[in-house]
């Protein structure tokens, strides 16, 4: 996420006064989503290197899911973060532009 | 003969091997040879009975056309039914389409003809023995049959006049280690020698060393970036694909794709906050300067 983030801390693309404020509302909890797979990732990668033929895989996700609330957090507030992001393109050319460039370079997996 | 240099090899096998006249599908195909003759000499000048070791060095030589099949179709076979022939510097040889070679006499692979060069000398020779050239006449009847059989009279002349293959074969190098030799083990464990070595002393190879470290799935599967629709089938051997039913597979690929699409999911976020800000950071390239 830093792809987005970094440049828009950095360059002129956002007036500073609402920049802040601009980032939270679009990228939400995204670090700690992250974070949360990043641990499912690697419960799931050694089970594999651990058996051949894998028994089962639920008791992992049982022990994720109760940290799974990032989700919750991110999902509920996915449409605000759309509708914020929308709006900066339409009313910031800069940003518009930053958008679109970004958009082509990078993968577009998560963009909403 | 140092069995890494091809120029050596090439050369030793030229002296070794028998020429005699083949026939193969109705059309007689002089100072020829068969691909199994080639690997038995190959197998004796590099001194190993690994056949297959042999053919790689074979097929090595082939690929700088040291010799071709007589139908020009296919690499080195370990086989009788396949024929070949030594790539000779004739300008009668009617199937090479590159002017032929010339090698300088040192011959040790700094020999680099220009082709016209090489192809004057090469007639400059041929004018130059008529007792080939008789040799030839003595022979009149094979030689309309077959546009592709070589004419005798230059052969031996132009066995000189063959472009020696040049190279390292690098699996038949010597090692670096000066204590490394046939009959001492070498300290390396990833001495390419090594197994070789161990058979030879009789030793018990060490399970998860040599050459055969590289097959091991370990060193896949403690990736991230492991290729994306990689099957559960093609990760484990054939006697555990056996010994599961139908369903057993399906459930397997099934938590196979699980996990893979989680690890791609992860790397895919990973790419966006680490290696993109790498390149769109603005202020990345400052830190170089």
């Amino acid at each position: 996420m830093q792809v987005w983030i970094a440049p828009l801390n950095a360059q002129d693309i956002l007036p500073e006064a609402r920049r802040a404020d601009f980032i939270e509302q679009v990228f939400w909890n995204i670090h700690d989503v992250i974070g949360v797979n990043t641990r499912l990732r690697d419960a799931l990668n050694k089970r594999q290197k651990s058996y051949a033929v894998i028994e089962g895989i639920a008791d992992i996700f049982l022990d994720i899911v109760p940290l799974f609330a990032p989700f919750v957090s991110y999902g509920s507030h996915q449409l605000y973060g759309k509708y914020e992001f929308e709006k900066e393109k339409s009313s910031n050319p800069a940003f518009a532009q930053f958008v679109e460039v970004r958009f082509m370079a990078s993968h577009p997996a998560f963009w909403f | 003969v140092y069995p890494a240099l091809l120029s050596r090899v090439a050369e030793a096998l030229r002296a070794r091997i028998v020429l005699t006249d083949i026939v193969k599908d109705g059309l007689t195909y002089q100072n020829a040879f068969d691909g199994r003759q080639a690997v038995d000499k190959i197998a004796y000048i590099i001194k190993t009975t690994d056949r297959n070791l042999a053919l790689l060095l074979g097929r090595a030589l082939d690929a700088q056309k040291y010799f071709h099949a007589v139908t020009y179709d296919h690499r080195l076979r370990d086989s009788v039914s396949d024929v070949y022939q030594f790539r000779i510097g004739s300008p009668f040889h009617s199937g090479e389409l590159s002017p032929p070679p010339v090698t300088s006499p040192s011959s040790q692979g700094r020999s680099t003809p220009t082709p016209d060069v090489g192809h004057e000398l090469g007639i400059t020779r041929d004018t130059g023995s008529p007792s080939n050239d008789a040799s030839t006449e003595s022979d009149p009847g094979k030689q309309p049959d077959t546009s592709t059989t070589l004419p005798s009279d230059t052969l031996d002349d132009m066995a000189d006049d063959v472009l020696l293959p040049t190279g390292v074969f690098t699996l038949l190098t010597d090692c670096y280690s000066p204590t490394c030799s046939r009959d001492r083990l070498c300290y390396s464990i990833t001495c390419p020698r090594r197994l070789e070595q161990q058979s030879r002393l009789n030793m018990k190879p060490l399970p998860g060393l040599g050459i055969k470290r590289q097959l091991s799935r370990e060193s896949l599967g403690d990736m991230d970036n492991v290729e994306p629709g990689l099957l559960w089938i093609h990760t484990v051997s054939k006697e555990i694909v056996d010994s599961v039913s139908d369903q057993e597979k399906r459930r397997q690929e099934a938590i196979n794709e699980v996990i893979y699409t989680e690890r791609d999911f992860v790397r895919d976020m990973e790419y966006l906050r680490d290696v993109g800000s790498l390149f769109l950071d603005p202020f990345f390239f400052c830190r170089w300067y």
